[in-house]
Order: C-alpha cells, then structure tokens, then sequence
C-alpha cells in the first residue's frame, strides 16, 4: 500500500453543508484510510462569535474495531482559549506517534468550551436523519454520550446511539490528518 | 491486503433521492479498496406515507470487456409505512463471498409494491448531455425485468439521464 500525506474524513470540497454544532455527545464515524499516514497533524475547522472569551476542549480519538468493542489507538487533544473569530483550522496536539496502518478506523470527537459569548461551532455535515432503527452489520457511525472530556479507552459499540436511532447521529465533525 | 468490516460509497445518507423505478434494473459502481465479507448491504430509503411492501434484489457485478456479469446477489424484503427515512438491511446473499478489492458494480431492482417508483438516498450527480466517452461507469436497463440477468452487454444500457447518472448511498458492513 502507498503512502499518504492527507487524509480526510469527508470530502469537505464536494460537500455544500458547514455544520455548527457542540454538544456533549463524542461523534464517531467510521472510515477507510487508503494509505500508511503519519499521525503528525490533526486539525479541525471552528469558528465562534466574536464577543467574549471561549475556552475550548477538543478531543479526537482514533479507534480501531475488534469484534464489537472500539479501543483507543492515539489521541489528540486542543485545550485553550480560542483567539480566532473567523472560521479557522484548529490543529490539536497528538499523544504519541504512530504510523496508521491503512483501512477501517473510527475518528472519535469531543468538543465542549466554556466562557462567554456564543457557542463554539466546528466545521462539518449535516447529513440526512435516519428515523427509523439502525442498519445491519458492524456499528458505523453513532454517538455516545460523555460527562467530561476524557475520551474512553474501549467503547462496547452496544453502547453507542448508533445512525437511525436518534437525530444527532447525522452529524459528522471534519477532520483532517495529514502527514 | 487488509480485511474490512466495512464499506461506503458516500459519506452518508443526504436528502437527495434516486428514484428507482419498478422493474428497471441499474447499474452503479462501487469501488472497494480491501476485501470484504459479502454479508450485509444497507442503503436508506426516503419513506412515504402508504403502506407497501417493497422487494429488493442487488447483484454484485463484474465487468469484462463490455459485458457485465453476475457474481452474487443478496435479496430481501422490507414494509413501509411511515415518512421517515430508513435504512434497509438485506442480509440474504446467495452464497458466501470474499469481495476481493476492485471495481464492482451492483445491479440494483425493486418491485416497488404498487407504486411507480421507490425513492432511495444518494447523490444526484451533474448530468452530462452525452455518454461517458472512457470505459463504462454506470447506467440502466431500459427494457423492464423481474429478475437480475446472468450478464448483460453494456452497450445496450443507458447512459445518459438522471436515472442512470444518480447514485444511491450502499453501506457494505459484516
């Protein structure tokens, strides 16, 4: 398999919607990685309004899948008061190195802030809501609800509010790694 | 080459639809990087208020040269009666299949339970006036069939129109 220098996990060129929203839910979504990438940078997009001072915690956790329970491969992790206005890229700090092996992963955020002003927004979609049950097969994409911002080591996908049973599920943050 | 557990050929359901007539068989490309076990296949469906049951019948197919074959199919049946989105799972495949990594193509038909049409989600693509110049992406049969044919020249598909250039979303999953 060839090397990659970016990967992203939606095609934001080709995508008409910018989604804006924080909650307290961790998004997971599921995805393909085509190539070997070097887990250097993780960015995101954000935005906020421009009255007061927000202080922001952002948390992407990469998950890989064994049977049916998600475990933490590496993390990063942003946790500051936001400077910027403007929609901007937000890179966040990884824990440790790795060189991510391709095929399917599970980008897992977190984004939560506290301060004045209006609410964080992030950069994203907003995709169809899926009403009724889920589909079949292994968990792709869902929401699990968190208390704080520590990202859990292992999630049961059981656990998780998978698409088609709650109308947060078609929500997907966009992430970029790049090498 | 890795295993997945699974697949997608969009990022996820949108709101636009792909109307897919009762009885006209289309065909749309699915690229798949790493092997896959044939074992469910998901795409969402946009719900209406009538309450019908609805038969799904997907072939997995190969194209050599300019004629495209049946390598598998996965059927199944599904009731609606609501106008909410949903996903449909079909789970009966006809045999047991390692999808190696390629490009395939799925034969998608529905007998739609009375209704003209059903309408799936997925992506309404640009719609170019001529056909694809280059080797075949994709398009429908034009004669109407109850059943997925064997293989099929591609030359007598068509290739031009919103209902052979817009794709549904498919979810592959184990």
């Amino acid at each position: 398999m060839a090397r990659i220098n970016i990967f992203q996990n939606i095609d934001i060129f080709h995508s008409a919607n910018f989604v804006v929203r924080q909650s307290s839910y961790l998004r997971i979504h599921g995805i393909y990685i085509p190539g070997s990438i070097s887990f250097n940078n993780v960015a995101v997009l954000i935005s906020r309004s421009s009255n007061g001072s927000k202080t922001l915690s952002l948390s992407f956790g990469l998950y890989s899948l064994n049977g049916s329970t998600l475990s933490l491969a590496n993390s990063a992790s942003f946790n500051q008061t936001a400077t910027t206005t403007a929609v901007s890229w937000q890179t966040l700090i990884t824990s440790a190195t790795q060189d991510i092996t391709p095929g399917n992963w599970y980008f897992a955020f977190l984004s939560k802030s506290v301060g004045t002003g209006n609410f964080l927004q992030y950069g994203g979609v907003v995709g169809k809501a899926i009403g009724i049950g889920a589909h079949g097969g292994a968990a792709v994409r869902g929401i699990l609800t968190v208390t704080d911002t520590v990202l859990p080591t292992s999630i049961a996908t059981s656990n998780m509010q998978v698409e088609g049973g709650s109308n947060e599920t078609n929500i997907y943050p966009y992430i970029l790694i790049s090498a | 080459m890795g295993q997945l557990n699974f697949a997608y050929n969009l990022e996820g359901p949108t709101s636009q639809l792909f109307a897919i007539n009762n009885g006209t068989l289309s065909f749309f490309p699915f690229n798949l990087y790493e092997s896959l076990s044939f074992s469910v296949v998901n795409f969402p469906v946009q719900g209406e208020n009538a309450n019908r049951t609805v038969s799904y019948s997907l072939g997995l197919y190969s194209l050599t040269g300019s004629s495209i074959s049946l390598a598998n199919s996965i059927s199944g049946t599904r009731t609606q009666n609501n106008t909410e989105a949903y996903y449909v799972s079909l789970t009966a495949t006809s045999a047991a299949q390692n999808i190696t990594p390629g490009t395939w193509w799925f034969g998608f038909l529905a007998s739609t339970g009375g209704n003209a049409n059903v309408s799936l989600l997925g992506q309404s693509n640009v719609i170019p006036g001529n056909s694809f110049p280059g080797s075949f992406i994709q398009g429908r049969m034009t004669d109407s069939t109850n059943a997925l044919p064997g293989s099929y020249a591609t030359s007598d598909l068509d290739t031009t129109g919103a209902d052979a250039m817009n794709i549904p979303m498919i979810l592959l999953s184990t």
